[in-house]
């Protein structure tokens, strides 16, 4: 945390002002012309917000709005409210990634892993962090070669069963990408149609038959999943 | 209530675009923001409108809660508020959300400022137990109801610019008190 001797009490204070909303338009501007070059003044503002929001917590009691709200929300951001093949799949019932990959995990990661030379240039990344047992990979897709190399850090598939790549991109129904090999790493090489969704899809792992998947979608568990960043 | 863990888990299912987190979490959190959006706009109407508002955000925005190294309360309420408060000044220019205005990795607030809100909440309680009653009610007035300057010294019938000398006085000696 920053140290609060770092800044006056004149700019405590309008860092508080400036987290209750009390200043004028203007002087509104200069604070945030501010605040992406005096981190210590940031801080104060972040700091301020949390203990602002703390007396909501402590002081604002809880009332629950009508029905109708939530499916106001749903319509507005989901359409009609149905059954959608998103919320049927049990394949995400299971899936909890419990922290975001961070840009900078995965930049790391991508120094400690043997990658061809020379890095793709705009590399798409994805950590797949485990969900059901402790497989865990690495995705590095290259858009410029559509080239999907898929390392394992963790885990191989369980006895007489193979491990699957999909690519889910929003609501939409998961794609096949292909197999894993056994090896620790696989290429695969993705079509232009699934490689255009590779942008905000999530990737995931999950447990099939051999031959894969008999549908065309997953059957068995999620082993692990993550989301597509862009380094 | 939900705890911090559960709250940013959600969160981070929510991001991968996960319907049922997002069901969860409005069901875990929706009654508190609507307090908070009802306190300020005192108009059920008005703060269903706005919290709508706020959900959107928070499925669209999900990817941002960690940048600001704020706890999941904090960010929620946070969203609720500011967005409470533009509907209140329908008029003036909406409130930044404070991602999009600094690099906030550089000044993020270590795990200690990331503390659950509820340490947070008695602290600053108890710190503005120790102002005056009017001076914490005007904070007050000024947070949980979004009161600018001419309505606080409307209500507490003193001039503009003696409102602002005292409310800023007051945010000094609470902060000192939040700092010991």
């Amino acid at each position: 945390m920053t140290d609060p001797s770092d800044i006056s009490p004149d700019d405590n204070a309008l860092a508080a002002e400036y987290a209750l909303g009390l200043l004028s338009p203007d002087e509104g501007a200069a604070v945030e012309a501010r605040l992406g070059t005096d981190p210590a003044f940031l801080a104060q503002v972040l700091s301020w917000q949390a203990e602002f929001a703390g007396l909501a917590e402590a002081e604002v009691a809880p009332v629950t709005p009508r029905s109708a709200v939530k499916a106001r929300i749903d319509a507005a951001l989901f359409g009609t409210p149905k059954g959608s093949i998103w919320s049927r799949l049990s394949f995400w019932r299971g899936l909890a990634i419990t922290g975001f990959a961070s840009s900078a995990a995965l930049a790391a990661l991508l120094l400690l892993a043997p990658l061809p030379q020379p890095l793709p240039q705009v590399p798409l990344v994805a950590q797949l962090e485990p969900v059901t047992g402790g497989a865990q990979f690495l995705a590095v897709f290259d858009p410029d070669t559509s080239e999907l190399r898929v390392q394992r850090s963790a885990g191989t598939a369980a006895t007489g069963r193979v491990q699957q790549l999909w690519l889910i991109a929003g609501e939409d129904q998961p794609v096949s990408l292909g197999l894993l090999d056994d090896s620790a790493v696989t290429v695969l090489t993705i079509d232009a149609s699934a490689a255009d969704l590779f942008p905000d899809a999530v990737l995931a792992v999950s447990d099939e038959p051999p031959g894969g998947s008999p549908t065309g979608a997953p059957t068995g568990d999620v082993l692990a999943a993550g989301p597509v960043i862009s380094l | 209530m939900p705890d911090q863990h559960q709250i940013e888990s959600l969160l981070a299912r929510i991001n991968l675009r996960d319907r049922t987190a997002f069901a969860e979490l409005y069901a875990a959190t929706s009654a508190k923001l609507f307090g908070v959006c009802l306190r300020v706009l005192k108009d059920r109407s008005l703060a269903e409108d706005v919290l709508q508002e706020v959900y959107i955000k928070i499925w669209n925005k999900a990817d941002r809660y960690q940048v600001t190294g704020h706890s999941p309360m904090t960010w929620l309420i946070t969203i609720a508020r500011n967005q409470s408060i533009d509907r209140l000044r329908a008029a003036g220019p909406p409130t930044s959300d404070i991602d999009e205005v600094a690099p906030i990795a550089s000044a993020r607030l270590g795990p200690e400022g990331q503390a659950i809100a509820a340490d947070e909440a008695r602290r600053i309680v108890g710190c503005l137990d120790e102002l005056d009653e009017t001076r914490a009610a005007a904070v007050r007035g000024a947070y949980l109801e979004g009161q600018s300057y001419a309505d606080l010294a409307q209500r507490f019938d003193v001039p503009l610019n003696t409102m602002r000398t005292w409310l800023r006085r007051s945010l000094v000696n609470l902060k000192e008190c939040l700092s010991r």
